[in-house]
C-alpha cells in the first residue's frame, strides 16, 4: 500500500575527536538525510569554518593515473585499513604517480604528435579534394622554387570576399577547398613582392599551414605518407598505454582500496560543513525513517569508538508546531513504484499531502488502456516496456510495460487486433456473445458518455482523498467547506443528478433539493475562509472590506463553476482518443487496400506510425488529465525528496 | 497587409526571445575575463556559448585578435539574415535598417580615410553586406577623393545628400557636417518605415529616446571635450523628427527648451546638474550609475533601457530593434574582453569594461 514514510528529527551528539567515525558511519549506512545544524540551530547561515579537504590532492593523483592508464578504479573492501594510516596511502600513490610519470609523458608526446599529424592530413585532404588530378607536382618542388614564394593556408570566408580589392597585386590564391566557412588554397607570389603579400595575408588573417618537410612527393604520395606515419604512432600509442595500464594494473587491487579508503574518507570530511561543533562537541541533525531507526541505532553500538566516547542519539517525531520541513520518502507497492518518476515530476508530497502514486498509477493505467486499446500494439508496448526496463533500465520501461498489458485487455474488450477491428469476432462469436458493448466505432454516443462516466468517478475519488485528508489532518475547511471538499462534492453530485438524471431514470430536482444540495453547498464554498477560522476556534472574520470579500468570493466561486464544468468535459477527450485511434487504424486498413502488393508493408509502417504517435500524445494526455483535473483536487506537492548521506564511489575527483 | 504581418510576426518574435535566451550571462563574462589568452577566450566562445557557430571552424591557438572580432562583428549579421529571411520579413523597408546603417558607416569611415590619407577600410569592411548595399562596398574601399567616393554612391540616394558637402580647392570633406546630415536622414527614414506598422508607438517612443540619449551623450562629449558653446552644440544634434503632439500619444522624456539649456551650459558641472534634474538624470539615480564616469553610465543607461524596452515590447519590429541593439552591445562587451585580455589588462579594469 502506497503511504508516505514517517521521518524522525534526529539529533547525534558526541566528542569532536570522534566526528570523523561518526559521519563515516552515517554515510555507511545510507540511512540519515542531513540538514545543516549550523544554519538551523544557530539561525546563521554562515557555514562551519571550511577547512580545505586533505584527501582531494591524493585523489586527484589516483584520478589521473585511472585517466591515462585506461584502468578504472572500483570500489573494494577497505575496512583493514586503519584511519591513521591514510598518510601512509597519500606516499604510496606519490610514488606509483612518480614512477608512472615516465610512461605518462611518453603517452601525452605521442599524442600530441598524432594530433599534429591529423591536422596535417587534414589540411593536405583539403588539397586532395579540391582536383587533385590538376596537383600533381611534387611539394618539394614547389616549396623549392626560387622565384616564386608559396604559402598553403586558409582564408575565412570574409577575406576571401575581400580577395577582389587586391585584384591589381602580383599575387595569385589557387583555391582548393570549402570547409566550415574556410576557402583553403595555395597563394603564390613574385619574390620581390613577397614581402608585401606577406603583409597584404596578415592584414586578411591568412592562416598559414605549415607543411611539414617530411611530407614529399605529389599529393597522393603525401597523404599516403602521414597515413602511414598516423599508423605508426598509433600503435605506438597503443604500446605505451599497454605499458601504462600493466605498471597500474599490477597494484590494480591496492589502487581499488586505496582510492576506496581516500573516497570514504574524503565525503565523510565533506560533510563536516554541516555540523555545529562547539567547546569540543559536536552535533549533526537530519531525518531518519522511523522504520529504519533500530537498524541506524545498531551501526552505533558495533563502532570501535563507541565504549570510549559514546556518540548519543535522540529521536522525535515532527510535529505541526515545529519550523521543520521532514524530506519525504515514498513507499510504494510494486505494481506503482515506477510512476513515481511522474509524481516526482510534479512535486513530491508537501506537508498535509498524501502519497498520490497508487491513484496515479492505476488510473493512469485504465485511461491509458482505454484511450489505445488495441491488443496487438499493446503486445509491442509490453515487448518495448520490457526491454527499456529490463534490459536498458530505462524507468519509463516500466510504466510502458505496464500500459501495454492495459492496451492489450481493452484492445480485447473492443477487438482490436493491429487495426483490425474484425479480427476477434470469431473468437467472441465461438463463445457465444454476439455483440461487444464497447465496440467503437459502432457505439460513439455511448463511448463518450463512458468517457465523462470515468472522468467524473476518478474527480469524486479526488475529492474524496482531499476530504479524508482534511478530516485526518483536522483541516475543517479544506474537508467540508471547500471546492473539493464536502461541499464541493455534494454540489457537484446533486448538479449532475438534476441535469443527467432523468435520462438514466433518476428524477432529481425540487425547491428542496435545489436549497439544499446546490445553494447551500455554493453558499458555504462562498464563506469558505471565514466558515474554516471558526473552525479553527478564531471567530467569524472576514478580511478586508465586505465589499472586497463579496466580488473577489463571487469570482472565485464562478471560477469553481466553470472548474466542475471543464474538469468534467475534459474527460471527453478519453473518448475522443478512443475514436481517433479507431479513425487512424482504419485509414491506415484503407491504404493498405490501395497499396495492392504492398499492402503489409503499409500495415505495419501504419501500425509504427499510429502507435509512435499516438501513443505519446496519449500519454501527454493521460499526465494532464492526472495534473490538472485530479492532482488540482487533492494535492499541492512541493515536497523536497530524501536523500541519504553516502559515499559516491562513482564520482571522481578530477 | 504584407505590412501588418510583419508588425505580428509571432513566430519571429517567439524565435528572438528563445536566441535571446541564449545570450552571455555574467558568468559567462567571468569566464572569458578569467581567460589567459585571445585562443583560450575564442575557444571558450565556441565551447561553451551561443557563438559556436560562427566560430565553429577557428583554430584557437592561431587565432588573432582581429580575426576573431571580424568573426563575432559578422556574427551579428548573420544572425539579423537569421531572423529577418525566417518568415520572409526582408522585403519590409523597416527590416532592412541594419543594411542602411551600414551604408551610413561605411559611407562615413570612407571620409574619414580621405580627410586623414590613411586608406585601410578594407580591414574593417563588412564585405558579407555588399550583397545587401545599394553601392559595391569593395569600390568603396578603394575611393581616394571625394570624387571617387561620388563616382561609388553617386547614383544612390547618398549622391544628391552628399554633393553639397564637396571640399573646396582639395581641403578636407566637413565630417560632423555629413554624419550630422546622414545620421539624421537614417533616423528619420528609420521612424517613418515604422508608421506602416498598426502598433508602432512603443518603438517610436524608443527610436526618440535613443535619439535624446544619442544626443545627450554627444553634447557631453563636446561640452566636455571642446568646451563647445550652446548654438555650437545644438547645430550638430540629431533633431527629433517632428510629430503630431496634438494627439499626444507618445512619451516625451526631455522637452526640446531643457536639452537647449543643458547645450548651452557654461561648463560641465552646470551640464551635469542640468542633467540630474532631468528625466535621465532622475533615471540614472534611479538605476544607480551616479558613482559611474558620466559617459559611462550614459552608456550603461541606454543599454539598460534598450533591455527594458525588450522586455516590454509587445510587437515584432520593436522586439527585432531592440534584440538587434543588446547583440550589438553583447558583442561590442565580447570585443572589449578580449582586447583587456590581449593587451594584459588587469581583471579589474577589464570588468570595468563591460556594460551591463
Amino acid at each position: 500500500m502506497a503511504s508516505i514514510e514517517r521521518m524522525l528529527y534526529t539529533e547525534i551528539q558526541g566528542s569532536e575527536s570522534v566526528l570523523d567515525e561518526t559521519l563515516y558511519a552515517i554515510s555507511r549506512s545510507g540511512l540519515f538525510h542531513m540538514e545543516d545544524a549550523t544554519a538551523r540551530l544557530t539561525g546563521s547561515n554562515r557555514r562551519q569554518e571550511r577547512l580545505e579537504n586533505p584527501y582531494t590532492r591524493p585523489l586527484k593523483q589516483l584520478s589521473e593515473i585511472s585517466a591515462v592508464s585506461g584502468v578504472k578504479l572500483a570500489q573494494a573492501d577497505c575496512a583493514d585499513i586503519p584511519d591513521s594510516s591514510t598518510g601512509a596511502i597519500s606516499e604510496e600513490i606519490e610514488r606509483l604517480n612518480a614512477s608512472t610519470s615516465e610512461i605518462a609523458s611518453a603517452i601525452r608526446s605521442v599524442e600530441e604528435e598524432l594530433e599534429r599529424l591529423r591536422s596535417v592530413l587534414e589540411q593536405i585532404s583539403h588539397i586532395a579534394g579540391g582536383s587533385a588530378d590538376s596537383l600533381d607536382f611534387d611539394f618539394e618542388q614547389l616549396f623549392a622554387c626560387k622565384n616564386i614564394k608559396t604559402r598553403y593556408g586558409r582564408f575565412t570566408a570574409e577575406s576571401y570576399e575581400k580577395l577582389p580589392y587586391y585584384a591589381d597585386k602580383s599575387f595569385i590564391f589557387t583555391e582548393y577547398g570549402k570547409d566550415n566557412g574556410y576557402y583553403y588554397g595555395f597563394i603564390f607570389a613574385p619574390l620581390s613582392e613577397a614581402e608585401e603579400t606577406d603583409e597584404i595575408l596578415s592584414d586578411l588573417y591568412f592562416e598559414r599551414i605549415h607543411i611539414p618537410e617530411y611530407v614529399r612527393g605529389n599529393v597522393s604520395d603525401a597523404v599516403a605518407h602521414l597515413k602511414d606515419a598516423i599508423a605508426a604512432e598509433e600503435k605506438s600509442l597503443n604500446d605505451e598505454r599497454a605499458k601504462m595500464a600493466a605498471c597500474v594494473g599490477e597494484h590494480k587491487g591496492d589502487l581499488d582500496r586505496y582510492f576506496s579508503k581516500l573516497k570514504s574518507m574524503h565525503d565523510t570530511f565533506e560533510l563536516r560543513s554541516k555540523v555545529l561543533i562547539t567547546g569540543g562537541r559536536f552535533k549533526v541533525i537530519g531525518f531518519l525513517p522511523a522504520s529504519d531507526e533500530k537498524a541506524f541505532r545498531e551501526i552505533f553500538k558495533g563502532a570501535a569508538f563507541e565504549e570510549s566516547e559514546p556518540v548519543s542519539v535522540s529521536t522525535r517525531r515532527v510535529t505541526d508546531k515545529d519550523d521543520l520541513e521532514p524530506p519525504v520518502k515514498l513507499r510504494n507497492g510494486k505494481f506503482s513504484e515506477p510512476f513515481t518518476m511522474f509524481v516526482d515530476l510534479y512535486g513530491l508530497p508537501g506537508r498535509g499531502d498524501v502519497n498520490p502514486t497508487t491513484f496515479l498509477a492505476i488510473s493512469y493505467t485504465l485511461l491509458f488502456g482505454i484511450m489505445f486499446g488495441d491488443l496487438g500494439q499493446g503486445f509491442v508496448l509490453l515487448l518495448a516496456g520490457i526491454f527499456l526496463g529490463h534490459v536498458k533500465k530505462i524507468k519509463l520501461g516500466r510504466i510502458i510495460e505496464r500500459l501495454g498489458v492495459s492496451s492489450m485487455i481493452f484492445g480485447t474488450l473492443y477487438g482490436s487486433v493491429f487495426g483490425f477491428e474484425e479480427l476477434l469476432d470469431p473468437v467472441y462469436e465461438s463463445l457465444g456473445i454476439t455483440f461487444l458493448p464497447f465496440k467503437t466505432i459502432a457505439n460513439i454516443t455511448t463511448v463518450l458518455y463512458t468517457a465523462i462516466g470515468i472522468g467524473v468517478v476518478l474527480i469524486l475519488i479526488a475529492m474524496l482523498i482531499n476530504i479524508i485528508k482534511g478530516l485526518a489532518e483536522k483541516d475543517w475547511g479544506r474537508a467540508l467547506f471547500s471546492n473539493s471538499g464536502l461541499a464541493g462534492m455534494v454540489f457537484f453530485v446533486s448538479l449532475l443528478l438534476m441535469l443527467l438524471g432523468p435520462s438514466i431514470g433518476i428524477p432529481a430536482g425540487g425547491t428542496a433539493y435545489v436549497l439544499l444540495l446546490i445553494i447551500l453547498p455554493l453558499l458555504l464554498m462562498f464563506l469558505h475562509e471565514p466558515l474554516s477560522e471558526l473552525c479553527r476556534g478564531k471567530g467569524f472574520r472576514i478580511e478586508g472590506s465586505v465589499g472586497d470579500f463579496i466580488a473577489s468570493n463571487f469570482f472565485e466561486c464562478f471560477e469553481y463553476l466553470l472548474g466542475y464544468a471543464t474538469n468534467t468535459l475534459s474527460f471527453v477527450r478519453v473518448g475522443g482518443f478512443v475514436l481517433s485511434h479507431a479513425g487512424m487504424m482504419s485509414v491506415v486498413l484503407a491504404l493498405s487496400r490501395m497499396a495492392g502488393n504492398a499492402s503489409p508493408v503499409v500495415i505495419v509502417i501504419g501500425n509504427i506510425f499510429v502507435m509512435g504517435l499516438e501513443g505519446l500524445l496519449v500519454g501527454i494526455q493521460v499526465l494532464r488529465l492526472q495534473f490538472y483535473e485530479l492532482f488540482s483536487r487533492y494535492y499541492t506537492g512541493g515536497g523536497k525528496p530524501f536523500v541519504p548521506v553516502s559515499i559516491n564511489y562513482d564520482e571522481m575527483i578530477s | 497587409m504584407k505590412e501588418q504581418r510583419a508588425g505580428r510576426a509571432n513566430a519571429t518574435m517567439a524565435k528572438i526571445r528563445a536566441i535571446y535566451g541564449k545570450r552571455l550571462r555574467p558568468e559567462d563574462f567571468a569566464q572569458l575575463i578569467s581567460c589567459t589568452g585571445v585562443g583560450e577566450a575564442a575557444q571558450y566562445l565556441k565551447d561553451s556559448t551561443h557563438y559556436a557557430k560562427p566560430l565553429e571552424g577557428i583554430s584557437g591557438e592561431n587565432i588573432h585578435r582581429g580575426q576573431l572580432e571580424s568573426l563575432l562583428r559578422r556574427a551579428y549579421y548573420e544572425r539579423y539574415f537569421e531572423i529577418v529571411s525566417f518568415e520572409g520579413l526582408g522585403d519590409v523597408p523597416f527590416y532592412s535598417y541594419i543594411t542602411r546603417k551600414t551604408e551610413v558607416d561605411q559611407i562615413l569611415e570612407c571620409i574619414t580615410h580621405i580627410n586623414s590619407g590613411v586608406f585601410d577600410q578594407i580591414v574593417t569592411l563588412p564585405v558579407y553586406m555588399n550583397r545587401h548595399t545599394r553601392f559595391d562596398l569593395v569600390a568603396l574601399a578603394k575611393v581616394r577623393s571625394f570624387d571617387e567616393l561620388m563616382q561609388v554612391v553617386g547614383k544612390t540616394r547618398y549622391g544628391d545628400m552628399l554633393k553639397r558637402f564637396r571640399p573646396r580647392d582639395g581641403g578636407r570633406i566637413d565630417y560632423p557636417a555629413v554624419e550630422l546630415a546622414l545620421r539624421t536622414d537614417y533616423f528619420d527614414k528609420l521612424i517613418h518605415s515604422t508608421y506602416v506598422f498598426p502598433d508602432n508607438v512603443q518603438l517610436e517612443e524608443f527610436l526618440r529616446e535613443r535619439i535624446d540619449m544619442i544626443n545627450i551623450i554627444n553634447a557631453y562629449r563636446m561640452k566636455v571635450h571642446f568646451s563647445m558653446g550652446g548654438e555650437e552644440i545644438r547645430a550638430r544634434m540629431i533633431p527629433v523628427p517632428e510629430y503630431d503632439s496634438s494627439t499626444d500619444r507618445l512619451i516625451q522624456h526631455i522637452t526640446q527648451r531643457k536639452l537647449d539649456e543643458m547645450y548651452a551650459a557654461p561648463d560641465r558641472e552646470s551640464f551635469l546638474r542640468l542633467l540630474s534634474a532631468s528625466w535621465y538624470g532622475r533615471e540614472m539615480e534611479r538605476e544607480g550609475l551616479t558613482q559611474m564616469p558620466t559617459e559611462r553610465a550614459l552608456e550603461t543607461l541606454q543599454h539598460r533601457r534598450t533591455r527594458h524596452a525588450f522586455a516590454m515590447a509587445n510587437s515584432t519590429p520593436a522586439v527585432f530593434f531592440t534584440f538587434n541593439s543588446l547583440l550589438e552591445t553583447e558583442i561590442n562587451n565580447v570585443i572589449r574582453v578580449i582586447e583587456g585580455i590581449r593587451y594584459s589588462l588587469p581583471v579589474e579594469e577589464i570588468s570595468t569594461l563591460i556594460i551591463d
